[in-house]
């Protein structure tokens, strides 16, 4: 191929790459910029990269004298905020507690019965999540249970523990039988085989399932939308309270919506390489 | 059949070795069993809704009583909004599976070669998307695309400035789908990446040697090769776009004028804003056998021909 050619072709990959790239990060771009900038500059109605950064909106969003409100001692971006960190990690906690020995139980089981459970477990994924969330608000005001944690963390399971089981069940068959064998001829028993042996080879695969659970919790707006309340409800619906702001306020908004963005991206950028089957459910590891 | 003589070979000591594992069987049973639990207690009332679309449930009276099929025959006779809905959401999955598909294909594939000059840096960046709450994604582009902000103006650069986006009755649909594409071509593009890897490089250095041009070998050995992990992402497109609330509620909430307002938007109206619970769960039993029946032809169509062999590291 000619020297030209093949110039040309590598500037071709690399410029649409980029085009793809700014598309992803347009809306950070503005949202950043928005988050810096006086209610002046906000008024001014055109599209411009701030002039005067300031930190006033986010020192807004965390103080109790906050536009948007309090809840109690505390802003209401604030409470949002933190009831999305609590909800999601108890969520995930009680998540792995039952689907790592659900996992290690579903990797011995025969794999006839194994696929069955899986696209059992996929179907979930096909019914609307209102299918659920409705019917449990309706028990729930009938056993107290609304505007609760419990009642939330209940709920979420819907969201994290399947795909927990089936991307689990996915890591402890991709186990090596050598080792576990040796350790067998050497006398461990199953359990000393489970804590000792299996555990420790798979904790990469718990954190990222882990993480990935998290982000599943922590993007969640239906189940609490309908089953949470002001004191309950975590960001993903605290947030859509900024939106009927007035121009001039959007600069608290898009300091919260930067804050309920960055954890995250933080996190699964740690995972990324567990995402793919995090994200199809543990799919790619058993079905294709 | 195992010979359990002293001095017999080593693999026959190792399959003695694994025998309790039958013996344990059951324990691995009992493990899964707080799991069923849990799911149990999820799945209940996902049939207590269902029984409920049979009745006439409303979240104001608590009088109600069993109606059979009533909710259904009102669904479907044409005065209902459903229809109507039912529509906005074929076209919103379509729309979403012709733009994201190809363009998730084409980036994967940009992505995985080797003249990219910062892979690492390219593939967190544009993952990036992915990452945000979806309800989130919807709130900063109905920001950005409003008037006078960043979208529009790059636009008014091409003469595009004064396209209306989520205000215009027959541009806001369109403007959800691209809402949509901007938080899942990354999807798409990372499935169909994991697939590229696992390919083997042979075949496509044999293609190579036997003359084909880099578009002829993508078309006739790299794109057939990745059929299992095109359909997956269609597949998991399909459902989630079906069924798709987060982005459409974070932007349009539906509007204007319904123009947004897909099956799952209505049933959430119908429920939380209406308090016609019962006919709400109609809507959704019927969206739920729709998702159902094209998930199943898609998933038969690749993955239940042939047995699970192998995994994908």
């Amino acid at each position: 191929m000619n020297r030209w050619l093949r110039w040309s072709s590598t500037l071709g990959v690399n410029l649409i790459v980029l085009a793809f790239v700014m598309f992803a990060l347009i809306p950070f771009i503005q949202i950043a910029s928005m988050s810096i900038e006086t209610p002046v500059e906000l008024l001014s109605n055109t599209f411009h990269l701030v002039n005067h950064p300031t930190w006033a909106n986010y020192k807004d969003i965390f103080s109790a004298s906050s536009a948007a409100g309090a809840v109690g001692q505390v802003s209401s971006f604030v409470r949002y905020f933190l009831n999305s960190l609590f909800v999601s990690t108890v969520s995930v906690l009680i998540a792995l507690t039952v689907a790592i020995p659900a996992a290690a139980g579903l990797a011995h089981l025969i794999p006839s019965l194994r696929n069955n459970l899986l696209f059992t477990y996929l179907s979930f994924y096909f019914s609307p999540a209102l299918a659920i969330v409705v019917p449990l608000y309706i028990i729930f005001s009938h056993i107290g249970l609304t505007n609760t944690y419990t009642g939330l963390i209940w709920s979420y399971q819907i969201v994290v523990l399947p795909f927990m089981v089936v991307m689990l069940t996915g890591y402890f068959e991709q186990l090596p039988k050598e080792t576990e064998e040796a350790a067998v001829i050497d006398g461990a028993g199953q359990w000393t085989l489970f804590w000792r042996i299996r555990i420790p080879l798979m904790s990469g695969g718990i954190a990222a399932s882990a993480i990935i659970g998290f982000m599943y919790a922590w993007n969640n707006l239906l189940l609490p939308l309908v089953l949470g309340n002001q004191g309950t409800q975590p960001v993903t619906v605290g947030i859509l309270s900024f939106i009927s702001y007035n121009q001039a306020s959007w600069g608290p908004m898009a300091a919260a919506t930067m804050i309920s963005a960055i954890p995250e991206v933080v996190l699964t950028l740690a995972v990324q390489r567990y995402l793919v089957r995090g994200l199809t459910l543990g799919a790619t590891s058993e079905l294709v | 059949m195992m010979d359990t003589s002293p001095g017999m070979p080593p693999s026959a000591a190792l399959s003695k070795m694994r025998k309790p594992r039958f013996k344990l069987h059951t324990v691995y049973v009992w493990m899964t069993i707080p799991a069923l639990v849990i799911l149990a207690l999820v799945l209940v009332p996902f049939l207590y809704g269902v029984s409920l679309s049979l009745t006439n449930y409303t979240l104001i009276s608590p009088e109600f009583h069993f109606i059979g099929l009533a909710n259904y025959q009102e669904l479907l006779n044409g005065s209902s909004g459903f229809w109507h809905a039912l529509r906005i959401t074929f076209e919103y999955t379509f729309l979403v599976i012709i733009i994201e598909m190809p363009f998730g294909t084409l980036l994967a594939l940009l992505l995985n070669s080797a003249r990219l000059w910062f892979p690492g840096v390219a593939r967190s960046l544009v993952l990036i998307p992915l990452m945000i709450p979806p309800v989130v994604a919807g709130l900063m582009w109905k920001i950005i695309v409003s008037p006078g902000q960043i979208v529009p103006e790059i636009l008014s650069l091409f003469g595009l400035g004064n396209w209306p986006w989520l205000s215009g009755l027959r541009t806001a649909l369109l403007s959800v789908v691209i809402m949509d594409a901007w938080v899942n071509i990354p999807f798409v593009a990372l499935i169909v990446f994991a697939g590229l890897q696992g390919l083997p490089k042979t075949t496509e250095e044999a293609a190579s040697i036997d003359g084909a041009n880099a578009l002829q070998r993508i078309w006739h050995v790299t794109l057939p090769q990745l059929k299992p992990f095109l359909i997956l992402a269609l597949l998991f497109r399909l459902i989630m776009s079906l069924q798709q609330f987060d982005l459409i509620f974070g932007s349009t909430q539906g509007g204007p004028v319904n123009a947004t307002l897909t099956a799952v938007l209505d049933a959430y109206q119908q429920a939380m804003q209406f308090n016609n619970v019962a006919y709400s769960m109609s809507e959704i039993v019927v969206l739920w056998a729709i998702s159902y029946i094209l998930s199943w032809i898609v998933f038969r169509w690749q993955f239940a021909k042939r047995p699970v062999e192998g995994t994908i590291r």
